[in-house]
């Protein structure tokens, strides 16, 4: 079993890149499959961590034994490693210019807001459920 | 005090030649890409031609501040209350925005120009352009990489998508090296170390830099400009429509504070 979150590759400049950098020929007889499992109905999948194996079908099987046998996970997505798609490049992902105008956090809702709903009739949602400022990005 | 306070005359003209033609350059074709918001081809490719095309405009506001900066005048100003006869774009980026081959075919042509240009700015003695340079050159290898995958998806496209990239080509070959359009007081700008070498150096390095995908792609590079001497001064019906939308909400309050 591999570490979680291993990046199991090395170095920047690539761009998109495929985690596979070992040559046919030397790659071991087990290889990496990352696992993501689902604890219950609706939940989002989340990464659980790793096995290793030496085909698709067994890394099934060892999945389910690591991540499902005490009835914690509802579903498993079992990903081989080397086609995991990785973008890490700083250049695409945390470029030095100033990007706050893609996010909405600059922009005042409150009052619109208010007013819209006085339109519709609708009295506002309860603590927590329609918050006024979310500074989520776009 | 000004940013250009101490510099030569002549130097300061080819400088504020330079940075308007750029911000120009990133604020129309900003604009014409813009124009997809809502209608890309799939919902993915709306929000990334919509993202690219703020990162220009982004790119605009910034080269049209330091051009500010250099003239104590306001940003905006410059940017939304000349007359569209003032505005210094190539007319590679004159062009409507048409299909989407079009678009991919522009932008293509647009940032392997720009990117020698830029290149040819990074060593500049004029430090606050270098500085921003550096920053705006690691945002343009993602447009770069978009502009080349779409390019190769559309010309191993057959028959429709590559029919349309080859027309693109052959409206824009005519007008794609007027990015690199001599500017007034560009000699002084490469005697100071400015600007590393002069436009039509530059012109010919963007060809060799072409090749390798056009040649594997087999498309054709485009020749010099049918016109150069116009290059970055006469304007296209378009250009105009497009100035009124861009000027029209500017235009109802120009003195608003938002």
């Amino acid at each position: 079993m591999g570490a979680p979150g291993d990046p199991g590759c090395t170095g920047h400049g690539g761009r998109l890149r495929r985690m596979a950098a070992m040559p046919a020929r030397r790659r071991p007889h087990l290889e990496p499959y990352e696992v993501f499992r689902q604890e219950k109905d609706g939940d989002p999948m989340r990464h659980g961590g790793s096995v290793m194996a030496p085909d698709p079908e067994l890394a099934l099987h060892y999945a389910r034994e690591l991540y499902g046998r005490r009835q914690e996970s509802t579903r498993l997505w079992i990903v081989r490693r080397a086609d995991i798609g990785v973008l890490d490049d700083p250049d695409w992902l945390q470029p030095p210019l100033d990007r706050s105008f893609k996010k909405p956090g600059g922009y005042v809702m409150r009052e619109k807001l208010g007013q819209a709903r006085a339109r519709s009739g609708q009295a506002k949602r309860a603590a927590g459920a329609g918050r006024a400022k979310d500074p989520g990005g776009a | 005090m000004t940013l250009g306070a101490g510099l030569q005359p002549e130097i300061q003209a080819g400088l504020e030649a330079l940075l308007l033609a750029m911000a120009d350059d990133e604020f129309v074709i900003g604009y014409w890409d813009s124009e997809w918001t809502g209608i890309a081809p799939l919902l993915e490719e709306d929000v990334a031609m919509s993202s690219i095309a703020q990162d220009e405009i982004g790119h605009a506001r910034a080269f049209y501040s330091l051009l500010g900066e250099l003239t104590g005048r306001d940003p905006d100003a410059i940017a939304y209350d000349r007359p569209p006869e003032a505005f210094r774009h190539c007319r590679l980026v004159d062009h409507p925005r048409t299909d989407w081959a079009f678009t991919i075919a522009r932008r293509y042509l647009y940032e392997t120009a720009d990117a020698v240009r830029l290149a040819a700015l990074a060593d500049s003695t004029f430090v606050p352009l270098a500085g921003l340079v550096a920053k705006i050159r690691r945002e343009e290898t993602y447009h770069l990489a978009h502009g080349e995958g779409w390019l190769r998806r559309l010309a191993d496209a057959r028959p429709e998508g590559r029919t349309r990239l080859l027309a693109a080509l052959r409206v824009l070959a005519p007008d794609a090296a007027t990015v690199f359009t001599p500017l007034p007081g560009e000699a002084e700008l490469v005697a100071e170390g400015i600007l590393e070498r002069p436009s039509t150096a530059l012109a010919d390095e963007w060809r060799l830099r072409l090749a390798p995908p056009f040649d594997e792609l087999r498309l054709s590079i485009p020749g010099p400009a049918a016109d150069p001497a116009t290059g970055r001064t006469a304007h296209g019906d378009g250009f105009r429509w497009l100035w009124g939308e861009f000027t029209a909400v500017r235009n109802l309050d120009p003195v608003a504070t938002w």
